[in-house]
């Protein structure tokens, strides 16, 4: 009743045991990681701290996805963009200044991340990239409303679902959005009344909006 | 359409949960990508990049200006003997009508005249390059020739000018080669052949 397990190393050489320290260090560290904040695990991370790196990885990963599913609409790409993501995260970690919070630093990269994306999409004439979100909205798998507004976003450009996304999923204001898009506010604020004039629209004739 | 509309209308969009393969394989490669840009400290990477770029390009520039240098003017020297091989093969089957000797990268194309009036007193070799694409022309001076460069076919006539010169003449306009000039995308280059066939 109630009884907590507890995680027992066990060896049989000096070597194991040497093993094990390791092992006992890093779990030891990735308990209290759990909740050590961003600018601390940065700091860390960019002294190749691999297990700090993974807690951040953890903390941001799932939000970075949904990201990127909001703007490519397509659950293979959404997973490669938010692994390339991480990668470029890492590999440009030590660059991070603080200046933006550790989550809009990622969240720009992710944006690069995506304007790639949307050249690669281009060079291949948007054949598979369409292809995967036409299938999904066609597939009818989900529920009717998300059927509804994911046909609807599809329609949208790219750079407008993503605004959306960082405004609207996010709960960024638009000045954090703009810099995350590298773009003006005034540009951002722009790109929303259009796509929500564009979403009206759209799901005015499938019934969604009376 | 209000906030809370679309709020509420957004918010219907479900997010597929990320498979555990993709959430542990883009794990696994973001630390490996970490531990490839820490493995040195960032003061001695960046000498290192320093040193690194400007051997890259003590190395870029050298294979430039050699280069270069093999693409003067008078490169095609080590050449000579065998255009004039090719020149003499050529008379030799076709006495006194040949015009012009077109080697497009390898392609060769013979252009020769119907009866055997052509003078053949100033043999030259004029070179059209670009990206690679080299077009080697075996004429003589007061001789015309065309040639396909850049989706148009240019006719020139080719003059040998005093001290090995070469001037090189189409409809209003003419040029000398000493100067290297770009004609249609390519530099072009001349040069006489010994007068010996």
């Amino acid at each position: 009743m109630g009884r907590s397990r507890r995680w027992t190393p066990r060896a049989n050489n000096a070597k194991d045991f040497a093993r094990i320290d390791v092992l006992i260090y890093k779990k030891r560290m990735r308990n209290e990681d759990v909740d050590a904040p961003d600018d601390e695990l940065v700091g860390r991370a960019q002294a190749a701290d691999a297990a700090a790196f993974t807690v951040l990885f953890d903390r941001y990963y799932d939000m970075i996805h949904a990201f990127a599913y909001r703007v490519c609409l397509a659950e293979s790409e959404a997973e490669d963009l938010a692994q390339e993501t991480f990668i470029r995260a890492a590999r440009g970690i030590a660059t991070y200044r603080g200046t933006a919070s550790f989550k809009n630093w990622l969240f720009r990269i992710a944006h690069h991340v995506v304007i790639d994306w949307q050249r690669q999409r281009i060079r291949r004439r948007d054949k598979e990239a369409s292809f995967a979100v036409e299938m999904e909205a066609q597939a009818g798998l989900r529920a009717p409303d998300h059927t509804l507004v994911h046909a609807a976003l599809a329609q949208l450009p790219a750079d407008w679902r993503e605004a959306i996304a960082l405004v609207y999923f996010e709960e960024l204001n638009h000045r954090e959005a703009a810099s995350i898009m590298g773009c003006a506010e005034a540009t951002l604020s722009w790109r929303i009344f259009r796509a929500k004039r564009a979403l009206k629209k759209l799901l005015s004739t499938k019934g969604e909006i009376a | 359409m209000t906030e809370n509309e679309l709020r509420r209308i957004l918010s219907g969009l479900k997010i597929p949960t990320a498979s555990n393969i993709a959430r542990e394989r883009a794990r696994h490669r973001a630390a490996l990508a970490l531990g490839r840009t820490e493995t040195a400290p960032n003061s001695e990477r960046a000498v290192w990049f320093w040193r690194l770029t400007a051997g890259a390009l003590a190395v870029a520039l050298t294979g430039v200006l050699t280069w270069q240098a093999w693409l003067r003017p008078d490169a095609p020297r080590e050449d000579t003997a065998a255009d004039q091989k090719i020149l003499k093969q050529m008379q030799a089957l076709f006495p006194r009508q040949v015009n012009a000797v077109v080697d497009d990268n390898g392609k060769v194309d013979l252009s020769v005249a119907q009866s055997p009036e052509v003078g053949s007193d100033q043999p030259i070799v004029v070179l059209f390059q670009r990206h690679g694409q080299m077009i080697r022309v075996l004429s003589y001076s007061g001789h015309k020739f065309c040639l396909p460069l850049d989706g148009h076919e240019h006719c020139f006539e080719i003059l040998a000018a005093a001290a090995g010169g070469v001037i090189l003449e189409e409809d209003d306009r003419a040029w000398l080669t000493a100067g290297a000039p770009e004609i249609a995308g390519y530099s072009v280059r001349a040069q006489t052949l010994e007068a010996s066939l």
